[in-house]
Protein backbone atom coordinates (compact mmCIF):
# COMPACT_ATOMS: atom_id res chain seq x y z
CA UNK A 1 0.00 0.00 0.00
CA UNK A 2 1.58 3.27 -1.13
CA UNK A 3 2.01 5.70 1.52
CA UNK A 4 1.24 9.03 1.68
CA UNK A 5 3.44 11.96 2.13
CA UNK A 6 3.91 15.79 3.45
CA UNK A 7 5.83 18.72 3.79
CA UNK A 8 6.54 19.60 6.92
CA UNK A 9 9.66 21.74 6.96
CA UNK A 10 11.32 23.96 4.86
CA UNK A 11 14.73 25.82 4.56
CA UNK A 12 16.54 28.14 1.39
CA UNK A 13 19.06 30.57 1.25
CA UNK A 14 18.33 33.22 -1.66
CA UNK A 15 19.79 35.77 -3.41
CA UNK A 16 16.76 37.54 -1.45
CA UNK A 17 17.22 36.21 2.22
CA UNK A 18 18.53 33.40 4.61
CA UNK A 19 15.28 31.93 5.52
CA UNK A 20 12.62 31.28 3.40
CA UNK A 21 10.19 33.89 5.12
CA UNK A 22 12.85 37.02 4.16
CA UNK A 23 12.73 35.05 0.58
CA UNK A 24 9.07 34.71 0.31
CA UNK A 25 8.49 38.05 1.82
CA UNK A 26 10.36 39.77 -1.29
CA UNK A 27 8.90 37.05 -3.88
CA UNK A 28 5.22 38.50 -3.11
CA UNK A 29 6.08 41.86 -2.99
CA UNK A 30 8.20 41.53 -6.63
CA UNK A 31 11.85 42.57 -5.23
CA UNK A 32 14.16 41.36 -7.67
CA UNK A 33 17.76 39.77 -5.89
CA UNK A 34 19.72 40.25 -8.85
CA UNK A 35 22.95 42.62 -8.03
CA UNK A 36 25.82 43.23 -9.20
CA UNK A 37 29.03 40.68 -8.48
CA UNK A 38 30.32 41.40 -5.58
CA UNK A 39 33.70 39.35 -6.07
CA UNK A 40 37.75 39.97 -5.16
CA UNK A 41 38.17 38.69 -9.12
CA UNK A 42 35.06 40.23 -10.35
CA UNK A 43 37.54 41.21 -13.40
CA UNK A 44 37.68 37.69 -14.26
CA UNK A 45 33.84 37.52 -15.24
CA UNK A 46 32.42 38.05 -18.59
CA UNK A 47 29.02 39.46 -17.06
CA UNK A 48 28.47 42.21 -14.82
CA UNK A 49 25.53 40.29 -12.41
CA UNK A 50 24.68 37.39 -10.86
CA UNK A 51 22.43 36.54 -7.52
CA UNK A 52 24.38 36.03 -4.70
CA UNK A 53 23.59 35.55 -1.21
CA UNK A 54 25.40 38.08 -0.10
CA UNK A 55 23.89 38.23 3.31
CA UNK A 56 25.00 34.64 3.77
CA UNK A 57 27.25 34.45 7.02
CA UNK A 58 28.24 30.46 7.33
CA UNK A 59 29.31 31.13 10.44
CA UNK A 60 25.57 32.01 12.05
CA UNK A 61 24.58 28.43 10.62
CA UNK A 62 27.99 25.90 11.46
CA UNK A 63 30.68 25.52 13.52
CA UNK A 64 33.97 27.40 12.14
CA UNK A 65 35.63 24.23 11.43
CA UNK A 66 32.44 22.59 9.29
CA UNK A 67 32.42 26.16 7.57
CA UNK A 68 36.50 25.85 6.80
CA UNK A 69 36.07 22.19 5.51
CA UNK A 70 32.94 22.94 3.15
CA UNK A 71 33.07 24.26 0.40
CA UNK A 72 30.05 27.72 -0.04
CA UNK A 73 27.57 24.94 -1.99
CA UNK A 74 27.72 22.54 0.89
CA UNK A 75 27.69 25.21 3.69
CA UNK A 76 24.06 26.57 2.24
CA UNK A 77 22.84 23.32 1.92
CA UNK A 78 23.54 22.81 5.89
CA UNK A 79 21.59 26.68 6.77
CA UNK A 80 18.94 25.53 4.70
CA UNK A 81 18.60 22.36 6.26
CA UNK A 82 19.21 23.30 9.62
CA UNK A 83 16.18 26.03 9.19
CA UNK A 84 14.06 22.98 7.57
CA UNK A 85 14.38 20.62 10.63
CA UNK A 86 13.52 23.61 12.83
CA UNK A 87 10.27 24.43 11.10
CA UNK A 88 8.97 20.85 10.70
CA UNK A 89 10.19 20.43 14.56
CA UNK A 90 11.94 17.32 14.19
CA UNK A 91 14.62 15.85 16.49
CA UNK A 92 16.88 12.94 14.61
CA UNK A 93 17.52 10.19 17.48
CA UNK A 94 18.09 6.86 17.38
CA UNK A 95 14.34 6.06 17.15
CA UNK A 96 14.60 7.50 13.51
CA UNK A 97 18.02 7.94 12.28
CA UNK A 98 17.94 5.26 10.02
CA UNK A 99 14.26 5.77 8.47
CA UNK A 100 15.96 9.12 7.24
CA UNK A 101 17.74 10.16 4.49
CA UNK A 102 19.38 12.64 2.84
CA UNK A 103 18.91 13.58 -0.99
CA UNK A 104 20.83 16.97 -1.97
CA UNK A 105 21.85 17.01 -4.90
CA UNK A 106 23.63 19.69 -7.03
CA UNK A 107 24.58 20.81 -10.07
CA UNK A 108 28.21 22.05 -9.71
CA UNK A 109 29.50 20.46 -6.51
CA UNK A 110 32.49 22.33 -4.89
CA UNK A 111 33.53 24.03 -8.34
CA UNK A 112 34.56 27.07 -6.11
CA UNK A 113 37.37 25.25 -4.24
CA UNK A 114 38.08 23.08 -7.68
CA UNK A 115 38.95 26.32 -9.24
CA UNK A 116 41.25 28.00 -6.39
CA UNK A 117 43.06 24.84 -5.81
CA UNK A 118 43.56 24.24 -9.33
CA UNK A 119 44.93 28.00 -9.55
CA UNK A 120 47.40 27.26 -6.76
CA UNK A 121 48.36 24.08 -8.12
CA UNK A 122 49.40 25.62 -11.55
CA UNK A 123 51.11 28.39 -9.76
CA UNK A 124 52.67 26.13 -7.15
CA UNK A 125 53.19 22.97 -8.10
CA UNK A 126 50.52 19.60 -7.05
CA UNK A 127 52.26 19.08 -3.68
CA UNK A 128 50.62 22.70 -2.64
CA UNK A 129 47.03 20.84 -2.94
CA UNK A 130 45.45 21.24 -0.11
CA UNK A 131 43.88 17.71 1.62
CA UNK A 132 40.57 19.70 1.78
CA UNK A 133 40.58 19.60 -1.85
CA UNK A 134 38.06 16.24 -3.07
CA UNK A 135 36.28 16.48 0.39
CA UNK A 136 35.29 20.01 -0.42
CA UNK A 137 34.96 19.22 -4.56
CA UNK A 138 33.36 16.21 -4.32
CA UNK A 139 29.73 16.43 -5.95
CA UNK A 140 28.37 14.63 -2.44
CA UNK A 141 29.78 16.98 -0.60
CA UNK A 142 26.47 18.86 0.76
CA UNK A 143 24.43 16.01 1.18
CA UNK A 144 27.55 14.22 2.95
CA UNK A 145 27.77 17.32 5.25
CA UNK A 146 24.43 17.51 5.63
CA UNK A 147 24.09 14.11 6.64
CA UNK A 148 27.30 14.26 9.51
CA UNK A 149 25.40 17.79 10.89
CA UNK A 150 22.22 16.40 11.35
CA UNK A 151 22.72 12.63 12.27
CA UNK A 152 20.77 10.95 9.59
CA UNK A 153 21.41 7.45 8.79
CA UNK A 154 19.16 6.36 6.41
CA UNK A 155 20.36 6.62 2.56
CA UNK A 156 22.34 9.76 1.74
CA UNK A 157 22.22 10.76 -1.77
CA UNK A 158 23.79 13.49 -4.13
CA UNK A 159 21.83 13.50 -7.73
CA UNK A 160 22.71 15.57 -10.54
CA UNK A 161 20.28 16.72 -13.14
CA UNK A 162 21.56 20.09 -13.94
CA UNK A 163 18.65 22.74 -13.48
CA UNK A 164 16.14 20.16 -12.25
CA UNK A 165 18.13 18.73 -9.85
CA UNK A 166 16.46 19.92 -6.68
CA UNK A 167 13.35 18.60 -8.27
CA UNK A 168 14.23 15.46 -8.73
CA UNK A 169 16.04 14.96 -5.38
CA UNK A 170 12.61 15.98 -3.55
CA UNK A 171 10.68 13.77 -6.56
CA UNK A 172 12.73 10.86 -5.67
CA UNK A 173 12.77 11.21 -1.78
CA UNK A 174 8.79 11.41 -2.39
CA UNK A 175 9.04 8.57 -4.06
CA UNK A 176 11.34 6.24 -1.70
CA UNK A 177 8.61 7.70 1.21
CA UNK A 178 5.84 6.74 -0.76
CA UNK A 179 7.29 2.68 -1.32
CA UNK A 180 8.26 2.72 2.23
CA UNK A 181 12.36 2.85 1.62
CA UNK A 182 12.56 5.86 4.11
CA UNK A 183 10.06 7.61 6.82
CA UNK A 184 11.90 10.93 6.38
CA UNK A 185 13.65 12.57 3.98
CA UNK A 186 15.81 16.32 3.70
CA UNK A 187 15.92 16.84 0.29
CA UNK A 188 16.86 19.49 -2.17
CA UNK A 189 19.18 21.23 -4.14
CA UNK A 190 22.08 23.61 -3.55
CA UNK A 191 25.05 25.30 -5.43
CA UNK A 192 27.23 28.46 -5.57
CA UNK A 193 28.53 28.47 -8.85
CA UNK A 194 29.47 31.98 -10.11
CA UNK A 195 32.67 31.41 -10.51
CA UNK A 196 34.67 32.36 -13.34
CA UNK A 197 35.15 28.74 -14.71
CA UNK A 198 30.91 28.37 -15.13
CA UNK A 199 29.97 31.60 -15.82
CA UNK A 200 32.81 32.38 -18.82
CA UNK A 201 31.30 28.05 -19.74
CA UNK A 202 27.58 29.79 -19.92
CA UNK A 203 28.59 33.00 -21.36
CA UNK A 204 30.19 31.51 -24.01
CA UNK A 205 27.30 28.47 -24.53
CA UNK A 206 24.88 31.83 -25.36
CA UNK A 207 22.90 30.65 -22.35
CA UNK A 208 23.19 34.18 -20.24
CA UNK A 209 21.16 37.38 -20.25
CA UNK A 210 24.11 39.97 -22.00
CA UNK A 211 21.92 43.01 -20.06
CA UNK A 212 23.87 44.56 -17.41
CA UNK A 213 20.85 46.40 -15.32
CA UNK A 214 20.54 44.02 -12.69
CA UNK A 215 16.60 44.55 -11.78
CA UNK A 216 15.29 43.76 -14.82
CA UNK A 217 17.97 41.63 -16.65
CA UNK A 218 15.89 38.76 -15.69
CA UNK A 219 12.35 38.51 -17.67
CA UNK A 220 10.94 35.38 -18.28
CA UNK A 221 8.09 35.41 -21.16
CA UNK A 222 8.98 39.20 -21.55
CA UNK A 223 9.20 39.53 -25.65
CA UNK A 224 12.96 41.10 -25.05
CA UNK A 225 14.57 38.67 -22.63
CA UNK A 226 17.66 37.46 -23.91
CA UNK A 227 19.19 34.50 -21.50
CA UNK A 228 19.16 33.68 -18.09
CA UNK A 229 21.14 35.62 -15.06
CA UNK A 230 22.94 33.08 -13.23
CA UNK A 231 21.99 32.67 -9.29
CA UNK A 232 23.52 30.85 -6.07
CA UNK A 233 21.20 29.53 -3.09
CA UNK A 234 20.00 26.23 -1.59
CA UNK A 235 16.52 25.00 -1.29
CA UNK A 236 15.62 21.82 1.12
CA UNK A 237 12.00 20.29 1.87
CA UNK A 238 11.76 18.08 5.09
CA UNK A 239 9.28 15.48 3.50
CA UNK A 240 8.01 12.53 5.44
CA UNK A 241 5.28 10.42 5.70
CA UNK A 242 1.57 11.07 6.51
CA UNK A 243 1.18 8.90 9.55
CA UNK A 244 4.44 9.71 11.28
CA UNK A 245 3.67 13.59 10.62
CA UNK A 246 0.15 12.95 12.13
CA UNK A 247 1.90 10.87 15.30
CA UNK A 248 4.46 13.35 16.40
CA UNK A 249 2.08 16.87 15.56
CA UNK A 250 4.20 18.12 12.74
CA UNK A 251 3.55 20.76 10.91
CA UNK A 252 1.38 19.56 7.65
CA UNK A 253 2.02 22.37 5.02
CA UNK A 254 1.13 20.50 1.80
CA UNK A 255 0.97 16.97 0.32
CA UNK A 256 2.89 15.65 -2.17
CA UNK A 257 0.90 14.66 -4.80
CA UNK A 258 2.73 13.63 -8.10
CA UNK A 259 6.24 13.54 -9.77
CA UNK A 260 6.52 12.71 -12.86
CA UNK A 261 10.30 12.41 -15.71
CA UNK A 262 11.33 12.08 -18.67
CA UNK A 263 14.24 12.53 -20.83
CA UNK A 264 14.19 14.27 -24.49
CA UNK A 265 17.23 12.25 -25.69
CA UNK A 266 17.73 15.24 -28.36
CA UNK A 267 20.30 18.06 -27.24
CA UNK A 268 22.43 18.69 -24.57
CA UNK A 269 21.43 22.39 -23.67
CA UNK A 270 18.57 22.86 -26.04
CA UNK A 271 14.71 22.07 -24.89
CA UNK A 272 12.89 19.49 -27.16
CA UNK A 273 11.37 21.15 -30.59
CA UNK A 274 8.52 18.45 -29.84
CA UNK A 275 6.12 19.12 -26.38
CA UNK A 276 6.11 15.40 -26.26
CA UNK A 277 9.07 14.69 -23.86
CA UNK A 278 8.48 17.34 -21.44
CA UNK A 279 4.42 16.57 -21.66
CA UNK A 280 5.13 13.47 -20.39
CA UNK A 281 6.91 14.27 -17.42
CA UNK A 282 3.73 16.70 -16.56
CA UNK A 283 0.92 13.88 -17.57
CA UNK A 284 2.75 11.61 -15.39
CA UNK A 285 3.06 13.95 -11.99
CA UNK A 286 -0.92 14.62 -12.85
CA UNK A 287 -1.82 11.10 -13.45
CA UNK A 288 0.06 9.99 -9.99
CA UNK A 289 -1.78 12.39 -8.36
CA UNK A 290 -4.95 12.22 -9.81
CA UNK A 291 -5.90 15.57 -11.07
CA UNK A 292 -6.35 16.44 -14.27
CA UNK A 293 -5.61 20.69 -13.79
CA UNK A 294 -3.52 22.30 -11.16
CA UNK A 295 -4.40 25.69 -9.39
CA UNK A 296 -0.87 27.03 -10.12
CA UNK A 297 1.78 26.84 -11.90
CA UNK A 298 5.52 27.53 -10.97
CA UNK A 299 7.54 27.50 -14.11
CA UNK A 300 10.61 27.01 -15.20
CA UNK A 301 10.95 29.76 -16.98
CA UNK A 302 14.34 30.64 -17.22
CA UNK A 303 14.18 33.73 -19.58
CA UNK A 304 16.15 32.01 -22.85
CA UNK A 305 14.69 32.40 -25.74
CA UNK A 306 14.19 28.59 -26.18
CA UNK A 307 13.27 27.45 -22.78
CA UNK A 308 10.10 30.15 -21.96
CA UNK A 309 8.53 29.64 -25.27
CA UNK A 310 8.70 25.80 -25.03
CA UNK A 311 7.26 25.30 -22.16
CA UNK A 312 4.43 27.71 -23.11
CA UNK A 313 3.92 25.07 -25.56
CA UNK A 314 3.85 22.10 -23.08
CA UNK A 315 1.58 23.50 -21.00
CA UNK A 316 -0.94 24.10 -24.09
CA UNK A 317 -0.43 20.59 -24.66
CA UNK A 318 -1.30 19.31 -21.55
CA UNK A 319 -3.70 21.64 -20.38
CA UNK A 320 -5.77 22.57 -23.98
CA UNK A 321 -7.78 25.55 -23.81
CA UNK A 322 -7.94 25.39 -19.61
CA UNK A 323 -4.08 27.00 -19.95
CA UNK A 324 -5.69 30.39 -20.47
CA UNK A 325 -7.01 29.95 -16.95
CA UNK A 326 -4.38 28.63 -14.66
CA UNK A 327 -1.73 31.10 -13.36
CA UNK A 328 1.65 30.60 -14.18
CA UNK A 329 4.69 32.43 -12.53
CA UNK A 330 8.54 32.54 -12.97
CA UNK A 331 10.10 33.41 -9.98
CA UNK A 332 13.59 32.84 -11.49
CA UNK A 333 12.55 36.42 -12.38
CA UNK A 334 13.62 37.70 -9.07
CA UNK A 335 15.91 35.58 -7.60
CA UNK A 336 17.26 34.42 -11.41
CA UNK A 337 18.29 30.96 -11.97
CA UNK A 338 19.50 28.88 -8.49
CA UNK A 339 21.24 26.07 -11.11
CA UNK A 340 20.51 23.02 -8.63
CA UNK A 341 18.70 24.54 -5.95
CA UNK A 342 15.99 26.46 -8.31
CA UNK A 343 13.88 23.39 -8.58
CA UNK A 344 13.72 22.19 -4.73
CA UNK A 345 12.95 26.72 -4.43
CA UNK A 346 9.87 26.43 -6.62
CA UNK A 347 8.77 23.87 -5.10
CA UNK A 348 8.89 25.58 -1.06
CA UNK A 349 7.19 28.29 -3.25
CA UNK A 350 3.95 26.42 -4.50
CA UNK A 351 4.15 24.59 -0.72
CA UNK A 352 4.10 28.41 0.36
CA UNK A 353 0.97 29.85 -2.08
CA UNK A 354 -1.21 26.64 -1.23
CA UNK A 355 -0.52 28.23 2.64
CA UNK A 356 -0.89 31.75 2.20
CA UNK A 357 -3.34 32.16 -0.40
CA UNK A 358 -1.13 34.75 -2.84
CA UNK A 359 0.84 34.16 -6.17
CA UNK A 360 4.31 35.22 -6.67
CA UNK A 361 4.16 37.34 -9.76
CA UNK A 362 6.64 37.07 -12.86
CA UNK A 363 8.18 40.70 -12.90
CA UNK A 364 10.28 42.62 -15.71
CA UNK A 365 6.99 41.51 -17.93
CA UNK A 366 6.19 44.67 -20.06
CA UNK A 367 6.61 43.58 -23.72
CA UNK A 368 4.61 40.25 -24.29
CA UNK A 369 5.96 37.48 -26.44
CA UNK A 370 3.15 36.33 -28.86
CA UNK A 371 4.62 33.20 -28.49
CA UNK A 372 4.22 33.10 -24.39
CA UNK A 373 0.40 34.27 -23.90
CA UNK A 374 -1.16 32.84 -21.06
CA UNK A 375 -1.14 34.60 -17.60
CA UNK A 376 2.21 34.51 -16.28
CA UNK A 377 0.80 36.83 -13.08
CA UNK A 378 2.85 39.98 -14.41
CA UNK A 379 4.79 42.19 -12.17
CA UNK A 380 2.05 42.47 -9.41
CA UNK A 381 1.79 39.06 -6.77
CA UNK A 382 -1.96 38.04 -6.93
CA UNK A 383 -4.22 36.77 -3.89
CA UNK A 384 -6.31 33.16 -4.74
CA UNK A 385 -7.13 30.01 -3.04
CA UNK A 386 -4.53 27.72 -4.17
CA UNK A 387 -5.02 23.90 -4.04
CA UNK A 388 -2.84 22.24 -5.86
CA UNK A 389 0.73 23.38 -8.06
CA UNK A 390 2.87 21.83 -10.50
CA UNK A 391 6.14 22.79 -10.65
CA UNK A 392 7.83 22.27 -13.57
CA UNK A 393 12.11 21.69 -14.27
CA UNK A 394 13.94 21.17 -17.26
CA UNK A 395 17.81 20.83 -17.29
CA UNK A 396 20.18 20.91 -19.25
CA UNK A 397 20.65 18.06 -21.04
CA UNK A 398 17.07 17.10 -21.74
CA UNK A 399 15.80 16.00 -18.05
CA UNK A 400 11.90 16.99 -17.58
CA UNK A 401 10.59 17.30 -13.83
CA UNK A 402 7.05 17.79 -12.41
CA UNK A 403 6.10 18.13 -9.21
CA UNK A 404 2.62 18.44 -7.92
CA UNK A 405 1.84 19.74 -4.25
CA UNK A 406 -1.82 19.16 -2.82
CA UNK A 407 -3.18 21.30 0.11
CA UNK A 408 -3.35 18.59 3.07
CA UNK A 409 -7.03 17.73 2.98
CA UNK A 410 -6.58 14.83 6.19
CA UNK A 411 -7.77 11.40 5.91
CA UNK A 412 -9.61 10.28 3.09
CA UNK B 1 57.79 35.40 17.44
CA UNK B 2 58.93 32.43 19.15
CA UNK B 3 57.73 29.39 17.97
CA UNK B 4 55.23 28.84 20.52
CA UNK B 5 53.27 31.42 19.45
CA UNK B 6 53.50 31.13 15.71
CA UNK B 7 52.08 27.34 16.25
CA UNK B 8 49.04 28.91 18.09
CA UNK B 9 48.21 30.94 14.89
CA UNK B 10 48.98 28.16 12.99
CA UNK B 11 46.21 25.59 14.90
CA UNK B 12 43.93 28.13 14.98
CA UNK B 13 44.17 28.55 11.34
CA UNK B 14 43.66 25.33 10.60
CA UNK B 15 41.03 24.73 13.33
CA UNK B 16 39.14 28.24 13.48
CA UNK B 17 36.79 26.33 16.01
CA UNK B 18 39.47 25.85 18.59
CA UNK B 19 40.46 28.53 22.08
CA UNK B 20 44.13 29.94 21.16
CA UNK B 21 44.24 30.46 24.73
CA UNK B 22 44.29 27.24 25.43
CA UNK B 23 46.49 25.82 23.72
CA UNK B 24 49.81 24.88 25.19
CA UNK B 25 52.81 22.74 24.59
CA UNK B 26 51.34 19.79 26.74
CA UNK B 27 48.01 20.05 24.20
CA UNK B 28 47.62 16.98 22.02
CA UNK B 29 46.75 17.19 18.67
CA UNK B 30 44.41 14.67 18.47
CA UNK B 31 41.95 15.61 21.89
CA UNK B 32 42.85 18.62 22.81
CA UNK B 33 43.86 20.01 18.67
CA UNK B 34 41.06 17.91 17.13
CA UNK B 35 43.31 17.04 14.71
CA UNK B 36 42.35 14.47 12.29
CA UNK B 37 44.63 12.76 9.25
CA UNK B 38 43.54 15.82 6.66
CA UNK B 39 44.23 18.59 9.47
CA UNK B 40 47.81 16.80 10.22
CA UNK B 41 48.37 17.33 6.12
CA UNK B 42 47.44 20.67 6.75
CA UNK B 43 50.04 21.44 9.28
CA UNK B 44 52.80 20.54 7.39
CA UNK B 45 51.97 22.73 4.34
CA UNK B 46 51.32 25.47 6.61
CA UNK B 47 54.81 24.59 8.84
CA UNK B 48 56.24 24.38 5.10
CA UNK B 49 55.12 28.09 4.05
CA UNK B 50 55.28 29.43 7.85
CA UNK B 51 58.99 28.03 8.46
CA UNK B 52 60.61 26.75 4.98
CA UNK B 53 60.85 23.55 6.69
CA UNK B 54 59.93 20.02 5.47
CA UNK B 55 57.74 17.69 7.87
CA UNK B 56 57.54 14.25 6.67
CA UNK B 57 54.57 12.10 7.34
CA UNK B 58 56.95 9.76 9.50
CA UNK B 59 58.27 12.71 11.38
CA UNK B 60 54.47 14.38 11.71
CA UNK B 61 53.48 10.85 12.78
CA UNK B 62 55.54 10.14 15.91
CA UNK B 63 54.38 13.43 17.71
CA UNK B 64 51.89 13.80 20.18
CA UNK B 65 51.89 16.94 21.71
CA UNK B 66 52.26 20.95 20.66
CA UNK B 67 55.54 20.90 22.56
CA UNK B 68 57.35 17.98 20.47
CA UNK B 69 56.37 19.92 17.92
CA UNK B 70 57.82 23.13 18.58
CA UNK B 71 61.17 21.17 19.65
CA UNK B 72 61.84 19.61 16.41
CA UNK B 73 60.62 22.55 14.58
CA UNK B 74 63.73 24.26 16.40
CA UNK B 75 65.95 21.84 16.02
CA UNK B 76 65.41 21.91 12.23
CA UNK B 77 65.81 25.72 12.23
CA UNK B 78 68.62 25.90 14.80
CA UNK B 79 67.50 28.01 16.91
Amino acid sequence: MPKRVVVTGYGAVSPLGNTVEETWQKLITGISGIDYIQSPDVASFPIKIAGQAKEFDPLKHMSARTAKRADRFAQLAIAATAEAITKAALKINDSNRYETGVLVGSGFGGVDTMEKQFATIASRGHRRASPLLIPMMIADSASAQVSIETGTGGINLSLASSCSTGADAIGLAYKMIKHGELMIAIAGGSDAAITPLVVSGFAQAGALTRRDDPKTASRPFDLNRDGFVISEGAGVVLIEELGHALKRSAPILAEIGGYGTSSDAFHITQPHTSVEPAAIAVKKALEEALLEEVSYISAHGTSTKLNDASETRVIKHVFGDRAYHIPISSIKSMVGHMMGAAGALEVIACCKTIEDGIIPPTINLRNPDPECDLDYVPNKAREARIDSTLSNSFGFGGHNSAIILKRFQGQV
Amino acid sequence: MDILTELKQLFCKINPGIDEGKITIESTFTEDLEMDSLGMIELSLEAEDRFGVNLSDEELSALTRVGELAELLRSKLGR
